[in-house]
């Protein structure tokens, strides 16, 4: 009959903790796509070995290469047994709305709009630093994907097409909110497409 | 019923202790039970069964991802899952705890709601992260849930995920300017393990969940396996490769203890994948360290494989562990119940250091003998006591020694000549040996009848 109690009262604590977790990340989301500033990060084309894994694409931005010679800090702060270090990016934005990543830095700047990225490598020929940031996937309907994955191969070629991710950054928390192409979901553009017959129906 | 149990009510009624009636009204009774058994069985399988392709099932239709629906008709239904599998796990706990079926059925559903929902959310939001750290939060929340319901199925479950884990982290390290990604498995995959280990100890003490037990038994031994890996330091290289496989020896070593333990003296084998790993293991092991070249390449004039690392402090673990439980069980009952093949490990051990520390070749040719030497004790054991089982496995590891060394170019072939003919020569005298043994026999038989 112990027993019993006991496991009726921890079961209690176990469903508190099961509801609180996925809620504590819905409450940083919304709290950051409610409070946080919009920013706009201008997409690169993907490697088209690896745009779409299962369920969401793989996103890779501008702005994750910094162009920095301070190759002491950097080549300091190689990963070695730890993997990717976290760091610090500050932003701006630039005349057109688009995110610029102005710092990068060890530990988190006292003011001013910063995003948590992962130092993934550093190039000292070239003065490159590389980051990834963490809102690098954006989960898709199956049905467009396909087509959605061929728009982002195609990012290279397109002429005045620009695409974008827009996200909301709050106390370096940062939340995709959509994918844009020209200022249009990319949802709503490929079913645009499809309709248009521009690109090939989904098998 | 046992059939021990039909004879022994025979051998009563025919001594006259108990009539006919009786014996009948005993083997029914049985009979009865049995079949009562065998149907709640049947709606625990069908209860998990259903509990598990739910779970699955709404797993795969939240993963087409219901863009339309938007952001907060989502969220309810993510939570959805989660509410109905608490609810019944609820109502299991305070009206059918003592049911296994409710338990085991509810709590799997449970479990997989907490993974739709999780990965639901993640996908509402875009969030970041990996497979790994999804499992790993994954399978700590769930944890709890197999204690709280004592429900085998979701240890079943965490045995598999953490085992799954261990395959997908990986640290990356860099060497200078280059990053070179590597498949080291991250180091949590241990005090995971540890968590799950009083559920196992608990499984032992209940005679009605043996089952469950035996399906414990495999998932441990087969996760063990795998996870050992995760051990491996980061820093990978020839002398780790090295310590890493005379790891795995070590714990095929202990695994072969675990199976000749008390506990599994009587049991099939298909029971005791202890014993088949720790024997398996231990001759795959060998057989891919039978090669000279291997050893020459192990060799150093100042070897220190001694820096602290964790695979050093595992090795010290696993071979302690076999040399304890020798002990123990020479202690208990007798030094000459060990049998022969108990030490093998050991006997690995002490050839691999000499090996690395002094001459590669006899290392190499001691290896070879000692492979020899147990397919043909397991030859011998199989032809004495008629098991064909055994036989064919000893028969197995000479086939492939001597496939490997016909085509070990690192041998000269006069050498690998005269060895064959001399392993054959050997076959044959043992063959005249037997049969003049069992011709002596014969006659003596013979003459005494």
């Amino acid at each position: 009959m112990k027993w019993h109690k006991w496991s009726i009262l921890l079961f209690v604590l176990v469903t508190i903790l099961h509801v609180a977790l996925p809620v504590s990340w819905i409450w940083q989301s919304e709290s950051s796509l409610q409070k946080g500033q919009a920013y706009k990060f201008k997409l690169r084309p993907t490697d088209p070995s690896d745009p779409f894994r299962g369920k969401y694409l793989i996103l890779r931005f501008e702005a994750e290469e910094f162009s920095t010679y301070d190759s002491v800090t950097w080549e300091k702060a190689l990963p070695w047994k730890e993997g990717f270090p976290t760091v610090y990016a500050s932003l701006e934005a630039d005349t057109n709305g688009f995110a610029i990543v102005t710092e990068v830095s060890i530990t988190a700047p006292e003011s001013g709009d910063y995003i948590k990225a992962e130092y993934y490598y550093y190039n000292r020929h070239v003065g490159m630093l590389g980051l990834t940031f963490p809102f690098n996937r954006y989960y898709i309907e199956e049905s467009l994907a396909k087509q959605a994955e061929q728009m982002m191969w195609e990012l290279d070629n397109a002429e005045n097409t620009i695409a974008y991710a827009q996200v909301y950054v709050y106390e370096g928390e940062a939340t995709l909110e959509g994918l844009y192409v020209n200022d249009q979901q990319i949802e709503e553009v490929v079913k645009y497409h499809r309709e248009l017959e521009l690109l090939p129906t989904q098998d | 019923m046992r059939k021990g149990m039909l004879k022994d009510l025979e051998e009563l009624s025919t001594a006259g202790i108990l009539d006919q009636a009786t014996c009948q009204r005993i083997t029914e009774y049985y009979q009865r039970k049995e079949g009562e058994q065998s149907h709640n069985w049947l709606y625990l399988l069908f209860g998990t069964l259903g509990g598990l392709l739910i779970g699955l099932g709404l797993i795969l239709i939240i993963a087409h991802n219901w863009a339309e629906l938007g952001k907060t008709l989502q969220t309810v239904i993510a939570f959805l899952p989660l509410v109905i599998g608490h609810g019944l796990v609820g109502y299991t706990l305070w009206k059918k705890r003592d049911s296994l079926v409710w338990t085991e059925a509810t709590g799997l559903f449970t479990a997989l709601a907490l993974a739709a929902c999780m990965a639901l959310v993640g996908q509402i939001y875009h969030l970041p992260g990996e497979e790994d750290e999804f499992i790993l939060t994954w399978m700590l929340m769930c944890l709890p849930l197999v204690y709280i319901l004592r429900s085998s199925a979701i240890s079943l479950l965490y045995l598999f995920m953490i085992t799954q884990y261990c395959s997908l982290s990986h640290t990356w390290f860099g060497v200078g300017q280059t990053m070179v990604a590597s498949w080291i498995p991250k180091n949590h995959y241990w005090w995971l393990f540890l968590l799950i280990v009083p559920f196992y100890y608990w499984l032992s003490k209940l005679p009605d969940r043996r089952h469950a037990f035996i399906g414990h038994h495999w998932a441990v031994a087969v996760s063990l396996l795998y996870g050992l890996w995760s051990v491996v330091d980061p820093l990978f290289g020839i002398d780790e490769l090295a310590l890493t496989l005379l790891m795995y020896m070590g714990f095929s070593g202990l695994c072969h203890q675990i199976g000749r333990s008390a506990y599994f003296e009587d049991k099939p084998l298909w029971q005791n994948p202890y014993l088949i790993i720790g024997s398996l293991g231990a001759i795959v092991l060998m057989l891919s360290f039978s090669f000279t070249w291997i050893w020459e390449n192990l060799q150093r004039d100042e070897w220190t494989p001694l820096s602290p690392s964790s695979t050093l402090t595992f090795l010290v673990l696993l071979y302690g562990s076999v040399v304890l439980l020798l002990i123990q069980k020479g202690v208990r009952s007798n030094w000459r119940a060990i049998p022969i093949d108990a030490p093998l490990s050991l006997v690995f051990l002490l050839i691999f250091i000499m090996g690395a520390y002094w001459d590669p070749a006899m290392s190499a040719a001691l290896l070879n003998l000692l492979l020899l030497s147990y397919g043909i004790l397991y030859i011998y054991r199989g032809a004495e006591r008629d098991h064909l089982g055994l036989l064919n496995y000893g028969l197995l590891i000479v086939l492939l020694l001597t496939a490997f060394r016909f085509f070990d170019e690192h041998i000269p072939f006069w050498l690998r000549g005269v060895l064959f003919v001399a392993a054959g020569l050997g076959f044959l005298s043992t063959n005249i040996l037997m049969f003049q043994k069992r011709q002596r026999l014969k006659t003596r038989e013979d003459e005494v009848a």
